[in-house]
């Protein structure tokens, strides 16, 4: 007894963590999270567990008109595969991914934990690219510089009353309140209201005014840093004099700036406005701090006053993207240790993205990485990169956005932008209802095929009995914990893998039978009926494992889930039953034969008492045999 | 007394061929094997029901009107998503009606006596409704019904109102009546479209692939261990073969049931083609363990003998471990759901087939190829007797 109580441990031990296992649901401890809504917590594929129903449509549109532009069938296509790809890469279990009609997917997913993230693994387009961003870009704008504009002269206008002259420092511009009343042009020397403010008026052709109209517009939201970045590039207004060195520059409206680079509004009025609907805009100069004397001395009667467009940036787009990558994986950065995407380019891209380097590095210019029109960062390039490696931080990167946009940009982006229309929950495939009547009718199954193994070969057969259920309970709890989603193929392979477990402890009965009846103590017929049993135990098991090995490697090289789903299955259920048999079938057996229970063989053997040879009978039934 | 069940191998192959055959006809026969919608696709169809349905009982309906394979997955309880053969707009409405008489459905709308107060100079027609309506398809219906000036609006029990101008009182209730017939539907299709294979050929091509591959392992796995026997390449070639048997037996069958009955093969079918696929070879070398352990015991007797002698030895242990599968399986056949019974009938029959093929046809394929059957079947000369043929 005392030299299988080491191996007796083990296997309780094993058996009590594996229910616990199986029975606490859901667990999360430490990192290790598992269980949910499904049964005993295990992870059940999109046939035997409801899940999300998501339907998406092509978005493609026309960039001039905005009208949708159906896709073809080949992008389609594309656009499925890397959805699939995508979502089998990802973790989020497998999917039922169909195309809808000629311009729409469905993309079914089991379970609802993690429906944002899957969404968006879905749905973000992941279009990387990289450009040369130029700072303080000088523009003309048609109709308004080199002269092209009708008029642009310095006139004085009364202040609106209540507010005291601008002075230079933003705080006082923010409390004060002016009305801005369209005046009219004429001359404005009243001097009785209060002081006299220099004002900039242009006057325009229709056209230019549009035009013009689009540039303040413009300038107005590049008060806002671009989506995804910190730092604002503001646009501005150089207004010039011929003949002079002085310029002014002027924003759309006076801002602070932050020391991240971020420009904040300070005063809700803008430094430049149209005048109604008319054509002319007036620059009040004055908001900015000059005072009428100061304007006067910039503005000389007269002069030639030029009025051209600073760009904030100016993106160069020099066609090196998420496709020209070979590899993007996550990562962390050494120092800060915050988490970032390492990317290789593939040999292309490497040649690009070193011209690219070569002619930002040591300029002002900027290397600027942008996801889906979301900035990721813009950081300046100190020396030139040739050896195609980079890596690329974010402003909100966590080490799961890291993870999941290496996944986007490896699995490519979207061949056209997808929008998500509808959301629902749905059912299992199989039902619900005949999942919930098969899962009855399984353990029915299951202890009938007790019953008859306890029937037939009696006390071995109880042990054959308790060792399947050993067997069952690790096999689950190991699905639950690697965790093994476990769709029908699954299932399907671990009925076989029980079938097979059934067959080792028959083989070892059978033996046992056999060398019971030659004459043989229950002790030695226990251990020679395992030995000569193994053979064909070891070969049909192990010629199973390596069929699973090649199934798995070629499903996987091209293409099929559900095949891999089942070897994968059917490998775990092997080996437990390995497990199983040698361990825990023959431990029990060799148990009941060192206890009193050896002398009476006749619960041993299938037939009885009149199975053996008559001395055995005999020895057994007197006792100090 | 062991029985000589090699020596009456004849029997075995002509029974094999008897069942092989006629199965390889149908499969040659359009349609042969009949693929599922995982495989060819077909419509998909959002249906909102008037009043709550078992999924059970949309089954039968639906396979009523002829679709018994389609999938249904329930989404709210009065929703679901089904997804058929391919149907055209008629053939859909053929459905829709079917359904509806078949589940005895009411109408979802019902004209109640209004709730609230009616202004002056209007009418008023309150409508209870089950389903989920549109504001757009109340005020189609109402331009269509003459109607464009009506308002509605919705009271908190759920039913709507629609105000129109002053109508005598037969009119009025003729309205309502029309307009209970317009949103009644009790089957209303929130969506129809046509749907891609879920399951591409690929897959189906690269599982092929995949178990030849996966044979070919066997078999190299066979010859290597069962190296100290004679002629260690034909154990592996016969565990092979019987493989393939139980194979072509399966597909034959479902083949004629395609041809005969329009039984439909979908993802089920693979999965569970390749369960008996791994149990038929589990058993095949289950059995030739026993006979190498009888040769290894008895190595002067003839593979005849030592067959027989084994196979009369394994004959309790495979009974007994069928027996137990099949258990479980009829179990499940017998109180489990209806989604998975094509799955079950496939392990069932193989099962049987498995069993029966470890020795009626790899056992007896050994005798045979020791004995020189196949040589004479080709018309070849007898080889010089260095194997002991009974």
């Amino acid at each position: 007894m005392r030299r299988y109580a080491r191996t007796l441990i083990v296997i309780v031990v094993l058996v009590a963590v594996s229910a616990t296992l199986l029975a606490v649901n859901p667990i999360s401890v430490g990192g290790f999270q598992r269980g949910g809504d499904t049964l005993l917590g295990l992870s059940l594929g999109l046939d035997l567990q409801g899940g999300s129903h998501l339907e998406y449509e092509a978005a493609l549109e026309d960039p001039v008109t905005g009208e949708k532009i159906p896709p073809t069938a080949d992008q389609m296509d594309a656009l499925l595969r890397t959805i699939q790809r995508r979502v089998n890469n990802s973790g989020l279990g497998e999917p039922l991914i169909q195309q809808i009609g000629e311009d729409r997917i469905l993309v079914q997913l089991p379970g609802v934990e993690d429906l944002e993230r899957a969404k968006a693994i879905i749905g973000e387009t992941a279009r990387l690219e990289f450009r040369h961003r130029v700072l303080d870009v000088e523009r003309s704008i048609d109709g308004v510089s080199d002269g092209a504009a009708i008029d642009i002269r310095l006139e004085m206008e009364p202040l609106p009353t209540a507010a005291p002259p601008a002075t230079s420092s933003p705080e006082s511009v923010a409390t004060s309140t002016p009305e801005s009343t369209a005046t009219s042009t004429a001359d404005a020397m009243t001097g009785d209201e209060g002081e006299l403010a220099p004002v900039l008026v242009i006057e325009l052709t229709e056209e230019a005014a549009e035009v013009f109209e689009g540039v303040v517009d413009q300038m107005r939201v590049s008060l806002d840093p671009p989506p995804g970045a910190d730092v604002s590039y503001l646009n501005y207004l150089k207004v010039a004099v011929q003949g002079s060195t002085s310029t002014l520059t002027v924003p759309y409206a006076p801002v602070a700036l932050l020391p991240t680079g971020q420009a904040i509004p300070v005063g809700e009025e803008p430094y430049i406005e149209r005048v109604g609907t008319s054509t002319t805009f007036k620059l009040a100069v004055w908001k900015a701090g000059l005072t009428a004397e100061d304007a006067q001395t910039i503005f000389p009667e007269g002069s030639q006053i030029s009025i051209v467009e600073v760009l904030g940036k100016l993106d160069e787009e020099i066609g090196l993207t998420g496709e020209d990558l070979e590899r993007a994986y996550p990562g962390q950065r050494h120092g800060t240790g915050l988490p970032i995407v390492n990317v290789e380019f593939d040999s292309e891209g490497t040649r690009k993205f070193g011209e690219l380097t070569t002619e930002i590095a040591g300029t002002p210019d900027l290397l600027a990485i942008v996801l889906d029109d979301q900035e990721l960062i813009a950081p300046t390039v100190r020396e030139p990169i040739l050896g195609g490696t980079a890596f690329i931080e974010g402003q909100d990167f966590t080490f799961e956005r890291v993870r999941d946009i290496s996944l986007l940009l490896e699995s490519g982006r979207l061949p056209i932008p997808i929008t998500l229309i509808k959301e629902e929950s749905v059912d299992a495939i199989l039902g619900a209802d005949s999942l919930a009547k098969s899962v009855v009718a399984g353990l029915v199954g299951l202890a009938l095929v007790l019953l008859f193994m306890a029937l037939y070969y009696r006390a071995a057969g109880i042990v054959a009995a308790t060792a399947l259920v050993i067997y069952a309970v690790l096999l689950l709890a190991i699905f639950k914990g690697l965790p093994v989603t476990l769709r029908l193929a699954g299932i399907s392979a671990a009925i076989l893998s029980i079938g097979m477990a059934v067959d080792a402890n028959i083989l070892i009965f059978e033996r046992m039978k056999e060398e019971l009846r030659a004459g043989r103590t229950l002790l030695s017929a226990v251990n020679i009926g395992f030995n000569r049993a193994w053979p064909a135990i070891r070969d049909s098991n192990v010629s199973t494992l390596i069929t699973c090995a090649i199934l798995f490697w070629f499903a996987d090289t091209l293409g099929a889930p559900v095949v891999q789903s089942f070897a994968i299955t059917l490998s775990i259920g092997v080996a437990v039953s390995l497990f199983s048999a040698i361990t825990v079938s023959r431990t029990l057996l060799r148990l009941m034969a060192s206890t009193p229970l050896a002398r009476r063989l006749s619960i041993f053997v299938p037939g009885g008492r009149s199975d053996l040879p008559k001395q055995t009978a005999q020895a057994a039934a007197s006792p100090g045999a | 007394m062991i029985v000589d069940y090699v020596g009456h191998r004849i029997w075995f192959f002509a029974l094999s061929l008897l069942v092989i055959l006629p199965g390889v006809g149908f499969l040659l026969t359009a349609p042969g094997l009949k693929p599922g919608i995982d495989f060819t696709g077909g419509s998909t169809l959002t249906l909102s029901f008037s009043a709550p349905v078992e999924q059970e009982d949309l089954r039968l309906s639906l396979a009523d009107q002829g679709q018994p394979d389609s999938i249904v997955q329930r989404m709210e309880e009065q929703v679901y998503f089904v997804r058929t053969k391919e149907l055209q707009e008629e053939a859909k409405n053929l459905l829709i009606d079917g359904l509806v008489a078949d589940l005895s459905l009411p109408s979802g709308a019902e004209s109640v006596a209004p709730v609230i107060e009616v202004p002056e100079g209007r009418s008023a027609i309150s409508l209870r409704m089950t389903q989920e309506v549109t504001e757009e398809e109340i005020f189609g219906h109402l331009d269509r019904l003459g109607h464009p000036d009506a308002t509605t609006a919705s009271t908190e029990d759920g039913s709507y109102m629609v105000f129109t101008r002053e109508l005598p009182d037969a009119e009025r209730d003729a309205l309502a009546a029309d307009l209970v017939e317009a949103l009644g539907d009790p089957i209303k299709v929130l969506s129809f479209d046509l749907v891609s294979p879920a399951v591409a050929r690929e897959t189906v091509i690269a599982a092929f692939w995949a178990v030849v591959m996966a044979a070919l392992g066997v078999f190299l796995y066979l010859w290597w261990a069962f190296r100290n026997v004679p002629s260690p390449f034909r154990y592996g070639a016969a565990a092979v073969l019987a493989l393939v048997h139980d194979s072509m037996v399966v597909i034959g069958i479902f083949a004629a049931l395609g041809v005969l009955f329009d039984v439909e093969v979908n993802t089920m079918f693979l999965i569970a083609l390749l369960t008996v696929i791994g149990y038929s070879v589990n058993d095949t070398i289950v059995i030739f363990d026993r006979i190498r352990e009888n040769i290894t015991l008895h190595p002067n007797r003839s593979l005849s003998a030592n067959a027989n002698l084994s196979i009369s030895e394994s004959l309790g242990r495979s009974i007994n471990t069928s027996l137990t599968l099949l258990f479980t399986l009829l179990a499940l056949l017998l109180f489990g759901g209806p989604t998975i019974r094509v799955f079950l009938w496939v392990l069932v029959i193989g099962v049987m087939v498995g069993t029966y093929s470890s020795i009626g046809i790899a056992t007896n394929t050994l005798v045979a190829w020791e004995s020189g059957d196949f040589r004479r079947l080709f018309g070849l000369p007898r080889r010089r007797a260095s194997s002991q043929a009974a």
